[in-house]
Formats: structure tokens, C-alpha cells, sequence
């Protein structure tokens, strides 16, 4: 069942994102090229260790079938295909179809993880209200490469 | 003139993709595309733009026509922006909804 999102939460949503947009207008962020910005919440639910190393695997062989990334990865292909239609719904890898045979490839090797929006008044506020304060170094997760 | 594309998940089957095209930090264009997993795909529902000259939105669950935004025409990019930001971001679960309903409709009749 779908969770409902509560309106407290959609509207810090709507500030993190009014500010990143702030931040890349104004030059203060370089972002990747078609970067995916997300939280730590959906990132955690679907970056698991396994679909890292799927991903990773696909990056390192290019395998030409699921079955080719299975037996890389000693994996059962049932499960293999079950990660890479979560990976695929992510946007992070892609299935191409070649005749009757999927292989899959990787669209995104980095994404964006949002640690929090930036506070609206920057004076007098104390020191530990800028830990959550967006800062590319942090945000930036590595997947692969 | 350089342009941007950042996605931003809002959750793990609703997306909203940004476009940015700029110049030295002044925004020239935008188009925030807000869409939704249905049926193992990714489905336009909501577009704002100000692509071919003029502010329009688009609202897929009744079609895809252009919707001029006249009220908005004299205000700064980045105001409008933020502005739909917040319009997407408070009221997509709700366009979802529309979507889906008439989604739904549409895959019934073309049976």
C-alpha cells in the first residue's frame, strides 16, 4: 500500500529544492550532467549492497544477457532480474533489447544525495543549525567508477 | 547558453525532472516535468514550461494541449520557478491521483 505523504514533508521537499535550484542558477553547485537528486530514504531502500555490485559488475564486463550477469555474479537469475527492474524503475540502469535477448546498461554512474535545505536566515543562528547545510562534497555519492 | 537537467525523486514512483537553460547566472528558460510509474513506465502528468516563447502548462490527465499562463507572463524566471516548485511538490500526490483515474479510464475505452 502506498504511504501517504504528509504535508509537512512535501513542503521541506519543496524548500530543499527551491534552494538547490538557487545554488545552480547562481553557479554555487556544479551538478553531473542528468544528475539524480534524492534522499537518503528512497537511496538506503534501493541501494542495496547487492545492486551496487550488479551495477558495478555491468560498468566493469558490459555483459550481453541478464544470464551473463547472473553467472558473473554468482547469482540465481531470477533475483538478478528482479534487482535490475528496481535498478530500471531508478532510472540508474537500462534494459535494452537486442532480438529476444535483454541486456542491460548503466544510464546514471553517480547520483545526488540531499542531506537537508539550508536555513532561510543565516545570522545569528547557532553553529549547529549548518550541519544539515547542502554542501556538494557531501552530497555526492559515488556508484560506481 | 548552457542547460541543466537535474531529477529529483519526490518518491520512489514520482519524479520531477528539471530543465535549465542559462547564461552567466540569468535564467532564460525552464521546464519542470513532474511524472509517475504506472504500469512498469514513466508517464507524463504535469509540465510548466516557458519553451516556444511563452508560459504554459500542460495537464496530461485531460490532454496534452498547451495551457498559456498569462498572469505570470511579467515575472522574474526564478519567482515562476519556485513558484511551480511549490505548486508540484504541495499538490502532486493529488495530480496523481487525476492521472491515474483517467489513465485508467483511457486503457478501459481502448479496449
Amino acid at each position: 500500500m502506498k504511504r501517504r505523504i504528509k504535508k509537512k514533508e512535501l513542503k521541506r521537499k519543496s524548500e530543499v529544492l527551491k534552494n538547490l535550484i538557487d545554488d545552480v542558477i547562481d553557479e554555487k553547485i556544479k551538478l553531473p550532467k542528468n544528475a539524480l537528486v534524492t534522499d537518503a530514504d528512497s537511496t538506503l531502500g534501493i541501494m542495496t549492497k547487492k545492486r551496487l555490485e550488479l551495477i558495478n559488475t555491468i560498468n566493469l564486463y558490459q555483459p550481453n544477457s541478464i544470464q551473463e550477469l547472473a553467472d558473473i555474479t554468482h547469482r540465481a537469475k531470477q533475483s538478478v532480474d528482479r534487482d535490475l527492474k528496481i535498478l530500471e524503475r531508478f532510472e540508474v540502469v537500462k534494459l535494452e533489447k537486442e532480438g529476444r535477448t535483454v541486456f542491460p546498461i548503466v544510464t546514471r554512474n553517480v547520483i545526488v544525495l540531499s542531506l537537508g535545505s539550508k536555513p532561510e536566515k543565516k545570522e545569528k543562528l547557532p553553529a549547529e543549525v549548518y550541519v544539515g547545510k547542502m554542501n556538494i562534497n557531501e552530497m555526492m555519492v559515488g556508484v560506481t567508477q | 547558453m548552457n542547460t541543466e537537467k537535474i531529477t529529483r525523486d519526490l518518491t520512489e514512483e514520482d519524479r520531477l525532472d528539471i530543465t535549465l537553460t542559462k547564461e552567466k547566472k540569468v535564467l532564460h528558460r525552464f521546464a519542470l516535468n513532474y511524472r509517475v510509474y504506472i504500469d512498469e513506465d514513466w508517464k507524463e502528468v504535469y509540465r510548466v514550461d516557458n519553451y516556444h516563447k511563452f508560459l504554459h502548462e500542460q495537464k496530461f490527465w485531460r490532454s496534452p494541449e498547451p495551457i498559456p499562463i498569462n498572469d505570470k507572463e511579467g515575472w522574474q524566471l526564478r519567482i515562476v520557478i519556485k513558484h511551480y516548485i511549490d505548486k508540484i511538490c504541495l499538490n502532486f500526490p493529488k495530480y496523481r491521483k487525476y492521472y491515474e483515474k483517467a489513465f485508467r479510464k483511457r486503457k478501459i475505452s481502448s479496449k
